[in-house]
């Protein structure tokens, strides 16, 4: 009976009432870790000799004084959302992609290798194109973990690590060589040129710095819901996700979904690295990324990776950043104290998930039967 | 899958820790609840790309910050360690809040204060060794030339073989323009005097600094003036062994090695920093490029001791003189 489509019977009240709290779990953790997270933060900012009150209304107006603001939040939400949905899809598939970083630097380097050159298109085909060149820059760079991970069974987490540090020297190497601008100016910085006119992202409420980029990570992210939750291959990533065995038993390619999955997943990346210099920098530079690929983790991990619950976990660290960023530079909160602050709403989000994956365990196979009626 | 996720949230947070290392901006200093009132005050904000406690260029440029603080009485704000993902925004955030004068500490700020400085017309930006300039946005940078001039001015007078050198680290402007400043200032006192120039490629590396300062005692040279960081360490030694004398750069470098120092190149930027500000401060900044010299104090010779004799004394001070009353020239490099 716990295998039939759920949808030919009427849930049990038990089942409701499991669903809601599963549900209400889902929100208010989040939440629980942000606001523990920010508590922490007002001991240490108080230690510091700031008023924390004045800190917390500086950090507000840095996110909502004004529509600039919450178009910067956007901006830095955008990377991150379209990150975190593919690392949501992913890891949904069990496997732990932690080389975001890395895709996210080889996308941008082939995505700008693209961006630059005059290709005397239009410029909605040249953002099409450097995009595209995003994706297989990040894909290529998930595509060889996955499929050691797939074929030959190597952990993914050490592989996707170890290939991060590859990629940003490999960007390094062209920033200062093959790519780099006019390298006989002043002190001229290891970066390439200005990607053209045409393949920059329009900024699309001005005179807020939101652009393109943004729409099109809410496009991504209801591509990802329809396929993860609508369709047959999203099932079979879920199923190869929930037990390798048993979908290899039920007849799925659980090797060539893996590797699927990792495609797609270190594509998102690179498409997020291009949109950040189509959008943003305009220019690829060595050591652009702050650690995207790294917030990105806990980001799907906040979203329970489901397309939207990542879309609210972006905007939730994007307010965070530009909140934190307005907070040191008008309110004097040191940047060490910053960065604690951001690293304990990863700690305390880390642990609330922790903390639901155990709570659902004992309905694992009730809630499991019915998600997927 | 309990310990793949427990495994994945270690990860998680060492690669969060890593990632802090290399990560975002900022701090500041005091905004006070006056803020609102104030917003007509005179304010000045600054942006540097590293920490303010780098014992570098970033901590110099701060120290810079410090003075307008104290000496001008003025309530300041900063951002350290600013990534390049928020070059732009970080002047923007100032220039948002109504600042007065927002300061980039690096040429890496150039092209962000362009952009920036047309969007906020009423707002001073200036950028330290910057490449543009607007009428609301000014470069300041030492002339180090007139500086280094003095320095050749030194070695040629001091040297007995006829025979002076240059070490530099990388060859890039600055550097470049230290040399040349020697190489003018030695053939300003005698004209048929060798200078030699060396490049280490590197500002650190005391072994390759060692290695250029005996080549160079080997030939004949009895006086170095040098432009490295570290790589001074490696200068000196060879120099103890060898009857070479030696001139410092950026700071007073006397007490490194009382014996051997003859005088240092001191490039302050910190006081064109403040002189910058203290202009602002009194209504007549310029968008135009800013050359602090010797007039300004932002660079100098540091204080001769008895290693130096009195007559050459006196003809430096002639030379400084000169430069400073515009009797004597000093070609600029072009950039």
């Amino acid at each position: 009976m716990e295998n039939m489509p759920s949808s030919v019977f009427s849930p049990s009240p038990a089942l409701l009432r499991a669903r809601w709290l599963n549900s209400l779990q889902i929100i208010l953790l989040p939440f629980g870790a942000v606001l523990a997270a920010l508590i922490v933060g007002a001991i240490l900012i108080a230690l510091t000799g700031v008023n924390p009150f004045f800190a917390y209304q500086k950090m507000w107006e840095g996110i909502a004084k004004s529509n600039y603001q919450v178009g910067l939040v956007l901006v830095k939400a955008t990377p991150l959302l379209i990150i975190g949905l593919g690392l949501g899809f992913v890891f949904n598939s069990g496997v732990f992609n932690i080389g975001a970083e890395g895709q996210l630097y080889m996308g941008a380097l082939l995505g700008t290798a693209i961006a630059i050159q005059d290709l005397g298109v239009p410029a909605w085909l040249h953002v099409a194109l450097s995009l595209l060149g995003g994706f297989v820059g990040g894909g290529l760079w998930g595509l060889l973990p996955g499929y050691l991970k797939a074929r030959h069974n190597i952990n993914e987490v050490i592989t996707t690590i170890l290939l991060n540090y590859i990629a940003i020297y490999i960007v390094s190497y062209f920033t200062h060589g093959p790519l780099r601008d006019n390298p006989l100016a002043e002190a001229a910085l290891p970066q390439t040129p200005q990607v053209q006119l045409s393949s920059q992202l329009p900024l699309i409420w001005p005179p807020t710095r939101l652009h393109a980029g943004f729409p099109l990570g809410l496009g991504l992210a209801l591509v990802l819901y329809l396929v993860t939750y609508r369709m047959a291959f999203g099932y079979k990533a879920r199923a190869v996700g929930s037990s390798p065995a048993a979908a290899h038993y039920a007849g799925m390619n659980t090797t060539l979904i893996m590797v699927i999955v990792m495609v797609v997943s270190g594509g998102l990346a690179g498409v997020a690295g291009t949109v950040e210099i189509l959008g943003v920098q305009h220019r690829l530079r060595d050591m652009f990324s702050p650690g995207l690929g790294y917030s990105a983790i806990a980001i799907a991990l906040m979203g329970n990776n489901h397309p939207f619950g990542i879309l609210l976990a972006a905007l939730l660290f994007g307010a965070l950043q530009v909140g934190a960023n307005n907070m040191q530079a008008l309110a004097g909160v040191p940047v060490t104290i910053v960065d604690v602050i951001q690293a304990t709403v990863i700690f305390f989000v880390a642990v609330s998930a922790m903390i639901r994956w155990r709570a659902s365990l004992p309905r694992l196979f009730r809630h499991k039967g019915e998600a997927n009626g | 899958m309990f310990r793949k996720l427990l495994f994945a949230l270690l990860t998680l947070v060492l690669s969060s820790s890593l990632a802090a290392c290399a990560s975002p901006q900022t701090p500041t200093s005091p905004a006070t609840e006056a803020a609102q009132e104030e917003m007509t005050a005179f304010r000045v904000a600054m942006v540097f790309p590293g920490a303010v406690n780098d014992k570098s260029w970033n901590q110099a440029g701060f120290t810079g910050l410090e003075r307008i603080k104290n000496e001008l009485g003025v309530e300041t704000a900063y951002l350290e360690q600013v990534p390049s993902t928020d070059w732009e925004e970080s002047l923007r955030t100032f220039a948002s809040q109504g600042f007065s004068l927002v300061l980039g500490h690096g040429d890496q700020f150039s092209e962000p204060s362009k952009k920036v400085a047309l969007e906020f017309p009423d707002t001073k930006f200036v950028v330290v060794n910057g490449a543009y300039t607007a009428p609301n946005l000014a470069s300041i940078a030492l002339f180090d030339e007139q500086v280094s001039f003095l320095a050749g001015v030194v070695a040629a007078k001091m040297s007995q073989s006829g025979k002076v050198g240059y070490i530099g680290g990388l060859e890039i402007p600055p550097v470049i323009r230290n040399g040349k400043g020697f190489e003018q200032g030695a053939k300003y006192v005698n004209p048929d005097i060798l200078v030699s120039l060396t490049y280490l490629g590197d500002f650190n590396d005391a072994a390759k600094g060692k290695e250029a300062a005996l080549a160079m005692a080997e030939n004949g040279v009895d006086v170095i003036f040098y432009y490295v960081d570290n790589a001074m360490l490696g200068i000196q030694e060879a120099a103890k062994g060898s009857n070479v004398k030696l001139i410092g750069c950026i700071f007073d470098q006397y007490e490194m090695a009382p014996e051997l120092i003859l005088t240092s190149a001191i490039q302050d930027i910190s006081t064109a920093i403040f002189e910058v500000a203290k202009t602002a401060k009194e209504g007549k900044f310029d968008g135009k490029a800013y050359l602090y010299g010797l007039d300004s104090g932002a660079i100098a010779l540091a204080p001769f001791r008895e290693n130096v004799p009195a007559d050459v004394v006196e003809f430096v001070n002639q030379v400084q003189q000169d430069i400073i009353s515009g009797k004597l020239t000093i070609e600029r490099m072009s950039q």
